[in-house]
């Protein structure tokens, strides 16, 4: 691992962008954490060939966008060469199972939904800290 | 849809009537009749000429009785004159049967003419005639019988036979011609009733081919109209086919529409309350240091903890924190409540055969608990029609209803609840009826509204059960209703289609 990986969160809440940012955090995951209001911006930032090319990522991912749906976030980056060895973690309030399933047919890696309750909430998002902290993430060759 | 509506009115108007109406009637009426007139016409018009040949035979009678009568008058003499002349008793033979015969002839003549005045005068006269010429002929007869032949001459010679003679064959004439008129006048009656007959047909016959004709035209017209008629139905029948599907179409699109608009208001409202619920967290740590944070205060500073601000962080701070928290808790269980329901619209019904007896036994075993607490007994009907619908749709609406009556038992009552249910034509309608606390009239149509509960609140609840229940039965093409009596008991009906298919989908 010659870069550590680096956190794209796309998540046009900035409520929810920060409370996901302080769970990932209080679960011990240090790595840098570049956040997205918009599916447009996000989609910008990682296909600059200084990011495309250069990181292991994990991309966090939320559905409802005012721009964009995330399964077309979803669908773009599983259609690039590089970008699609970045595992994608839905992250969103829909747990409608047949958007459960179009993600994943789409080739999303975790699908989360977002709980109310902050107790579970905040676990999850831990979980997923942890999670995220023992993963291995394929090197762009 | 206006438009479709405003097409369906049109092609309702334009079917046009099929009835046979009294001015279609009216040529084969007026045919008819003069069919009849020209029967009746000839009826009268044959029965006239009947009564013309019996005139015509009588007349023939009467001339030919008269001519008898001078036949015979004249073989008398002729038979006196050839006596005379030759004194040959012979000549005495024809003689006699004119003599004897005439009156015969005559009182036949009589009877013929009885009726008629002046022949009867006539024959009064030509009796006198004929008994005279008689007389003179008898007397003739005797005188030369008795030798007296210049006798019977001079009789001869005095002429008053050959007069009376004269006079005979007048008054025969007279009948005769008399006659003869008569039965002119009536042939010309006869010939000008024939004409008529003739005339009358001939108007009849035109008339009836005049009717024909105008029936031929109507009876045209009229399959002609039946023809536009059975178009109009054909395409009555076509457009109700696309209305009807065009209306389907709608309410789907609108029952799609409202499930998407449930779906998507639910998703947006637990957006915001993920935050409310964050943060509250958040502000929940950062109450516990704050509380650390006085605590070090008090112990190096004690003036500056006064009751107030004990009280606003140690009192005041949690309780709001609490309301936040119970609130939002109550809002997320509503929301999740229509997402349930959105969910539940969306998801595609399977129908299949359910023995609805063992569904029901089935779940008073897993609420058997609640019904010993409540000493309840739930007795099912042991031939509860069985019914093909969605399964857990139907365990669903059982569930909830049945779990209801456990829940709302009168206190101090053991309960008692019944499931029973029949069948009606294609239809089942199952009840279920228990002796728990009842529900208010004013709340028989409330209940069934989302959020919307009866009653003392003293149960744990959302109000959402029988509006799910409603849901599934309308959408089972089937519908619930409630009768109650507050401190008595309620009982459910619920009336679902015995054989449930998609295409049956109401809503």
């Amino acid at each position: 691992m010659s870069h550590p990986v680096v956190i794209i969160m796309i998540e046009d809440d900035p409520g929810h962008a920060r409370l996901i940012e302080k769970n990932i955090r209080r679960a011990g995951v240090n790595n840098e954490i570049r956040h997205f209001e918009s599916g447009t911006a996000a989609l910008r930032h990682v296909f600059q060939p200084e990011v495309r090319d250069n990181g292991p990522l994990l991309v966090l991912l939320d559905l409802n966008l005012p721009d964009m749906s995330g399964t077309d976030i979803l669908e773009k980056l599983k259609a690039d060469e590089k970008l699609k060895r970045a595992p994608v973690v839905v992250l969103t309030t829909t747990d409608d199972q047949r958007e459960i399933q179009r993600c994943y047919a789409l080739g999303c890696n975790v699908y989360i939904t977002k709980p109310v309750e902050y107790e579970t909430f905040s676990q999850a998002i831990r979980q997923l800290g942890l999670f995220l902290s023992i993963m291995q993430v394929p090197e762009v060759p | 849809m206006p438009s479709t509506r405003v097409a369906t009115a049109e092609l309702l108007n334009k079917r046009p009537r099929l009835t046979l109406t009294g001015q279609r009637l009216l040529p084969v009426i007026a045919g008819f009749l003069v069919l009849l007139g020209v029967a009746a016409a000839t009826i009268w018009i044959g029965l006239s000429s009947r009564n013309y040949n019996l005139l015509v035979s009588h007349t023939l009678k009467v001339r030919s009785s008269a001519y008898l009568l001078l036949t015979l008058v004249q073989d008398a003499e002729t038979g006196q004159r050839g006596y005379l002349l030759t004194n040959d008793r012979s000549y005495l033979t024809p003689y006699h049967d004119g003599a004897d015969n005439a009156p015969a002839a005559l009182d036949d003549l009589e009877n013929l003419a009885r009726g008629n005045a002046a022949e009867m005068a006539t024959i009064g006269n030509l009796r006198t005639l004929v008994s005279a010429k008689l007389g003179e002929l008898a007397r003739t007869v005797t005188l030369n019988e008795s030798g007296d032949v210049p006798g019977a001459l001079a009789v001869v010679k005095n002429n008053s036979g050959n007069n009376y003679m004269t006079e005979i064959r007048r008054r025969v004439g007279e009948i005769q011609d008399d006659e003869t008129q008569m039965i002119g006048a009536e042939n010309a009656q006869t010939r000008v009733y024939g004409d008529m007959l003739g005339w009358f047909s001939l108007g009849g016959i035109i008339l009836v081919i005049l009717l024909g004709v105008l029936t031929i035209l109507s009876t045209r017209r009229n399959v002609l109209e039946l023809q536009g008629a059975q178009e109009a139905m054909r395409e009555t029948n076509d457009n109700l086919e696309g209305i009807v599907q065009a209306r389907i179409a709608d309410l789907q699109a609108a029952n799609e529409e409202i499930q998407r608009f449930a779906y998507i208001v639910s998703h947006d409202l637990r957006a915001p309350l993920v935050n409310v619920m964050g943060f509250t967290s958040e502000l929940e740590a950062v109450r516990t240091d704050i509380m650390d944070f006085l605590k070090e205060v008090e112990a190096r500073a004690p003036d500056l903890v006064t009751m107030d601000r004990r009280a606003a962080i140690e009192t005041d701070l949690p309780e709001a924190l609490g309301f936040i928290r119970s609130s939002t808790s109550k809002m997320d269980r509503l929301i999740n409540a229509i997402l349930k329901l959105s969910r539940e619209g969306r998801r595609v019904l399977t129908p299949q055969t359910i023995e609805l007896k063992d569904l029901v036994v089935a779940q008073r075993e897993s609420l058997s608990h609640q019904l010993a607490e409540g000493e309840a007994e739930l007795t099912v009907q042991d031939d509860l029609p069985t019914l093909v619908s969605d399964r857990l749709a139907i365990e669903q609406v059982f569930g909830n209803l049945i779990e209801n009556a456990t829940k709302y038992l009168f206190p101090g009552r053991p309960g008692r609840i019944e499931v029973r249910g029949k069948t009606i034509g294609s239809f089942v309608r199952y009840e279920i009826a228990d002796n728990g606390r009842g529900i208010d009239k004013k709340d028989f149509e409330r209940i069934f509204e989302l959020f919307r509960r009866s009653g003392e609140q003293d149960k744990p609840g959302e109000g959402i059960g029988l509006a799910h229940v409603r849901n599934l039965t309308r959408r089972l093409g089937g519908n619930i209703a409630v009768t109650s009596e507050l401190g008595k008991g309620s009982t459910f009906t619920i009336t679902l289609p015995a054989v449930f298919s998609n295409s049956d989908r109401v809503s």
